[in-house]
């Protein structure tokens, strides 16, 4: 095929003598490898994704006819709950955190992460947070059911469940911090001599600032949820206007936290798809540095639009005005950055391998969530929209169709890295087009049911919005069985894969494709002497 | 130009990653306490 470009010199790599710990317990449970660690995240993401996906298939079910078909409305509202809960922190964060760890080391040509034991740390805490969470689901009244915003006094409403999930999202509040500290140190103190911070490939530019707006926000939401608990079980009145409190205060902190947490969940896949798109337009990224500005103009953004969120709690008017201002700001940076993904693949020699598709698919559909975005940051339209299915059809287009595409994408893309092996083409399309076409069934509709009026988080509606609720529901239905056809892809892949060269895609340029297919249990042992052609953003001069 | 900022010494590359680490994390328990007090004064 073209498009395997066989390749490279080894020497940067320890092939055979790899001394991976022998042992179920020894290699999984104790491993300090960032590569063995990467692959828990994914996996534990994978497993995330089935169970939220299980939780999205109770609501759209509920949600296909008016009326109440199969469950009560107060577990309908746990499913809401608990669907969002799992797919942000349980599946998205997880995603990246296990790309991160799979591929920055080895895209600075450091020889793991800087603090490999606090790594470990950072992944096992996730499996016990999200027992807990995932346990209150058997507890006397069940599992939360307030949303995943958590809003009190609604929130506090619930049984012993919100005490389970304060703790459950202190826990993974300090796996997400720990995971962020260990990005920025391995960042800035493992590259390898040469890999300038302004040669660095993008998807380490991305997450070094979401590794830095983690460590801004995620105190922020464990202070929030700290005083949710205080106020639910040490009489304290944060949020309690009876005892002198403010619920809106809540809203405040929480979306404080919560609108660079969208961000967090998106920067890296801004990242990916500055990786996959030069790749097989077979080009450098057009306007690498003006990329990264463009991250950091992001993330700044992100600290100060929050209230947008709270347009209708009864702000002063010039607090809607500069909110809905500086929200159409991000415009500015974000179509820099769509706009240099078009102009990158301008006149490049494009071929549409499945990372590529899924990249294609990700600029795409992003922007149809982003044009939704501006239309949300407008006060008086948003008065309109808010909560309604309209914001529901927004944010799962920049989190389906922007995150886990993304995601998706990268994993398609590093797959021979990772194993060795290449994946079935046609089934990684058919896969892609299989998606395509339920994931904008799911979500596209779900845009005219919100204009409509039809409001978000109700297990019954008007026979009014029953036609489109129902094409909603089969596209649901149809995205529900992607993520197993993703696992028999690779799965025989894995078994029976053609095996991948050193440089599995023709056009991908890094440190990564400098050693052998799948990588060594160990890599760049010995800081790597970078040559000519060796990095994808700049050159060395030695 | 080549990256100045690399220490390529293991032992010394270590305890620069330690010491950002440390850093890190004292910013971050400073923005959990900061946004606490603050509340509280509410």
């Amino acid at each position: 095929m073209a498009n395997h470009a066989a390749t490279h010199d080894d020497h940067y790599a320890h092939d055979d003598h790899d001394h991976k710990p022998t042992g179920f317990l020894n290699r999984w449970l104790f491993t300090t490898n960032h590569k063995d660690i990467g692959t828990l995240y994914l996996v534990f993401a994978f497993i995330m994704v089935c169970i939220g996906a299980s939780f999205s298939v109770v609501i759209r079910a509920e949600l296909m006819r008016p009326g109440l078909q199969f469950v009560q409305p107060y577990f309908f509202n746990q499913m809401t709950t608990l669907h969002a809960l799992v797919m942000i922190f349980g599946a998205i964060m997880p995603a990246f955190v296990g790309l991160a760890n799979w591929m920055i080391p080895m895209q600075v040509g450091a020889p793991d992460m800087a603090l490999p034991r606090m790594n470990n740390w950072s992944f096992w805490i996730l499996p016990f947070a999200f027992t807990l969470l995932l346990s209150t689901l058997f507890m006397p009244g069940g599992a939360p059911a307030g949303g995943w915003t958590m809003y009190p006094p609604l929130a506090l409403q619930g049984g012993a469940s919100v005490a389970c999930l304060v703790f459950s999202v202190h826990m993974m509040g300090i796996s997400s911090i720990m995971g962020a500290i260990n990005i920025i140190a391995t960042i800035l103190n493992m590259r390898a001599p040469g890999v300038d911070l302004l040669k660095m490939p993008l998807f380490v530019w991305s997450w070094l600032i979401t590794a830095f707006l983690l460590i801004a926000v995620m105190p922020v939401l464990a202070g929030a949820v700290t005083m949710l608990l205080t106020d639910k079980y040490f009489g304290t009145s944060f949020f309690n206007a009876a005892g002198g409190g403010d619920p809106v205060m809540f809203q405040h902190i929480f979306w404080f936290f919560g609108h660079p947490e969208v961000y967090i969940m998106i920067l890296p896949a801004f990242g990916i798809v500055s990786e996959i798109i030069p790749t097989f337009s077979r080009k450098p990224l057009f306007g690498y540095q003006a990329m990264v500005y463009a991250i950091a103009s992001i993330a700044f953004l992100s600290f100060i639009v929050w209230a947008h969120h709270m347009f209708t709690v009864g702000l002063p008017l010039g607090g809607e005005l500069f909110f809905m201002y500086s929200t159409m700001l991000i415009a500015i940076p974000t179509g820099v950055k769509v706009f240099n993904w078009v102009s990158t693949m301008w006149k490049g020699s494009l071929t549409f391998e499945t990372p590529m598709l899924w990249a294609i698919g990700f600029v795409i559909l992003f922007s149809i969530g982003g044009f939704s975005g501006i239309m949300l940051a407008l006060v008086p339209a948003d008065f309109q929209y808010q909560d309604t299915y309209f914001v529901v059809a927004h944010f799962h287009y920049v989190l389906v169709t922007g995150a886990i595409f993304s995601i998706i994408g990268a994993i398609y893309y590093w797959w021979p890295k990772w194993t060795g092996k290449m994946y079935n083409e046609s089934w990684g399309k058919f896969h892609f087009w299989w998606t395509m076409v339920f994931v904008n069934l799911t979500f596209f509709p779900q845009h005219f049911l919100g204009l409509a009026g039809m409001p978000r988080r109700i297990p019954d509606y008007n026979v009014a919005f029953a036609d489109w609720n129902f094409i909603s529901s089969i596209g649901a239905f149809g995205m529900f069985l992607t993520p197993l056809m993703m696992f028999l892809i690779l799965y025989s892949s894995k078994k029976s894969g053609a095996p991948a060269a050193a440089r599995a895609w023709e056009g991908a340029h890094g440190l990564e494709w400098e050693v052998p297919s799948p990588a060594p249990y160990h890599t760049f042992s010995e800081p790597p002497v970078i040559g000519p052609g060796m990095l994808a953003h700049g050159d060395v001069s030695h | 130009m080549q990256n100045h900022s690399v220490h390529f010494d293991p032992l010394a590359r270590r305890a620069a990653a330690r010491r950002t680490a440390l850093i890190m994390a004292c910013v971050a328990l400073t923005i959990f306490v900061l946004f606490f007090v603050e509340a509280l004064r509410h």
